[in-house]
């Protein structure tokens, strides 16, 4: 059983309008294999915008790792490695 | 639908909220030149054919964002900042409401139909058979004469490999009244005869080379002045931004606006008068009333479906209802209407108690340009009240709701809906003024879905419904 992701998404003023409000609209885009274990919350600013060198707005945290300008297509596919790589270590324990 | 989650759409934003910036710590004029070439610095990928290509667009983009039209630029050695001293000058707003950047506009196809590699040029030939202009003629593969085909999509229609395809050009396509088009160059033109600010063309484009123009600095060096300015409220902006509707209320303060009124008081009033118009038509044995809140519908009455003109309601929209409070209550500040549409902007130019028109996305990028987190600050009350029927204007059937809800019980209404105005919504808007409506209270959105999807949104119209819904029901 993988265990669960928690999906933070920036909805400080600059990432909710550089597409942090569509990045909210990502659940109905995930598939039924994440639906499950993919915990989707609004967070408040954690400043990351202020750096420039980190990136670019909009921002998400995946399990405390943050994503620069993220896109739903972006973060299901960070969050699909994630869930693989979890899987590879399991087996990799069994064997 | 129109998408507003692109590149585009974020470009726009960004710097609109730079130039803001820039001018709030008052170096807009020092550093306005540089934008561009930050922007696009030498050695960076570029966007476009080459680097300087963007910086021209960029610099197009800026004079949209100051207000500019650049159909009337006379001189292209001047320099932004020069603009910015111009425009800072301005004392009124002026028609046209939108602008080409023709450099930026990437001329699409003129014919719309193209022969894909998948054509293995047949032995029936039917797009050559049936074509009625004689405009395809077929060797290795089928070709179409650019100069004789009228566009009919016959030859795609016949092929059986599907070898031709429809290539859209997505004004064009999006425009309900077909007021965009080529000039002789191939670069596309707004004919204003026919325009309906309805703002659809400028989302469309995936150049981004429609724009409004913006009225952002006529607002700002209010602010800068420390003006009293009334911010009115369209009902949709519940759910555009984070937070909670009080502390957009406190932002728009913080901002520098002096009071926060919501329109939706005004909404009640468009509905109450509506709903009396109504009982008053049906007496009088009329078919129908129309509603008359959105700007894009009753100016593409005016222009492409007259026949439906003596049904459309006389009340004021809520926008005006709001601004006459504003005039009573602060007969000398500058008032501001703050909504999701751009043709409100044309409607702003004439309703002389409304001084400024910004969009939701416009007002965004004050508040990226001035930091404020909505998420983070105390909440503060809008000046005014109003129902929850006004407060749902903003989403399709709302208007129908308030309208019925003023009405007595026991009226014989039949609400109908022309949920977004397509070329095809306004074929429908023609049919029903020729009699042919199921129904007699009319209610015409141009924005499928409503105000919330309007071309100014910030949010995803998902989302904003979801939050609206939510506070209507608190």
């Amino acid at each position: 059983m993988t265990k669960k992701i928690e999906l933070g998404i920036c909805c400080g003023t600059n990432c909710f309008i550089l597409g942090g409000s569509d990045l909210l609209t990502i659940e109905e885009f995930l598939p039924d294999h994440l639906k499950k274990i993919v915990n989707v919350k609004g967070i408040s600013c954690a400043g990351y915008c202020k750096h420039e060198e980190q990136g670019k707005a909009p921002y998400v945290l995946v399990n405390g790792k943050v994503i620069e300008s993220a896109n739903i297509n972006k973060v299901i596919q960070y969050i699909n490695n994630l869930v693989e790589q979890d899987k590879n270590d399991l087996t990799k324990k069994e064997g | 639908m129109l998408v507003l989650d692109n590149a585009a759409t974020y470009i726009r934003r960004e710097l609109a909220a730079k130039l803001l910036k820039l001018f709030f710590e008052d170096r807009l004029e020092a550093e306005i030149d540089r934008i561009p070439i930050e922007m696009y610095p030498r050695k960076s990928k570029a966007i476009r054919c080459c680097n300087y290509k963007d910086r021209a667009i960029t610099r197009y983009r800026i004079m949209a964002l100051l207000g500019m039209s650049l159909e009337e630029e006379d001189d292209e050695i001047a320099t932004m900042a020069s603009f910015t001293k111009t425009i800072l000058k301005r004392k009124k707003v002026k028609e046209p409401v939108l602008t080409v950047i023709d450099e930026a506009c990437s001329a699409c196809v003129k014919i719309n139909y193209v022969v894909t590699d998948i054509c293995r040029a047949c032995v029936a030939r039917p797009c050559e058979n049936n074509c009625p202009k004689n405009a395809i003629t077929v060797t290795d593969q089928a070709k179409i004469d650019q100069q004789t085909c009228v566009n009919c999509g016959i030859c795609k229609n016949v092929c059986p490999y599907n070898a031709i395809a429809y290539v859209p050009v997505p004004c064009e396509e999006q425009c309900p009244v077909d007021a965009i088009s080529k000039d002789e160059s191939g670069r596309e033109v707004i004919d204003y005869t026919k325009c309906i600010y309805c703002g659809k063309c400028t989302r469309a484009c995936p150049f981004g080379a429609i724009m409004e123009r913006s009225q952002i600095f006529d607002v700002a060096k209010h602010i800068k002045a420390n003006k009293e300015i009334i911010a009115m409220v369209a009902p949709s902006i519940i759910g555009q931004f984070p937070g909670s509707p009080e502390q957009l209320s406190a932002g728009l303060k913080l901002l520098g606006f002096t009071h926060v009124l919501e329109v939706a008081e005004g909404a009640d009033i468009t509905a109450k008068n509506e709903a009396a118009e109504f009982i008053e038509k049906m007496a009088e044995g009329e078919k129908m009333l129309g509603t008359s809140c959105c700007p894009a519908y009753t100016e593409a009455v005016k222009k492409h479906a007259q026949e439906f003109e003596p049904f459309v309601s006389h009340t004021k929209t809520p926008m005006s209802f709001t601004a006459d409070i504003a005039a009573t209550k602060y007969p000398k500040a500058i008032k501001l209407f703050i909504g999701p549409c751009i043709a409100k902007k044309f409607e702003g130019l004439y309703d002389p108690n409304v001084d400024y028109v910004l969009t939701y996305e416009e007002l965004g990028a004050f508040f990226m340009a001035k930091d404020i987190d909505l998420n983070e600050i105390e909440a503060d009350n809008f000046d005014n009240s109003a129902s929850p029927f006004g407060r749902g204007f903003g989403v399709a059937h709302g208007v129908t709701a308030a309208v019925k809800a003023a009405l007595p019980e026991g009226t014989d209404v039949t609400p109908v809906m022309i949920d977004g105005l397509t070329k095809k919504g306004v074929r429908t808007l023609k049919a029903y003024g020729k009699g042919k409506a199921p129904g007699n209270l009319i209610e015409v959105m141009s924005c499928e879905g409503g105000c919330i999807n309007g071309p100014g949104i910030v949010c995803n119209p998902k989302i904003s419904a979801r939050k609206l819904n939510k506070y209507l029901e608190e």
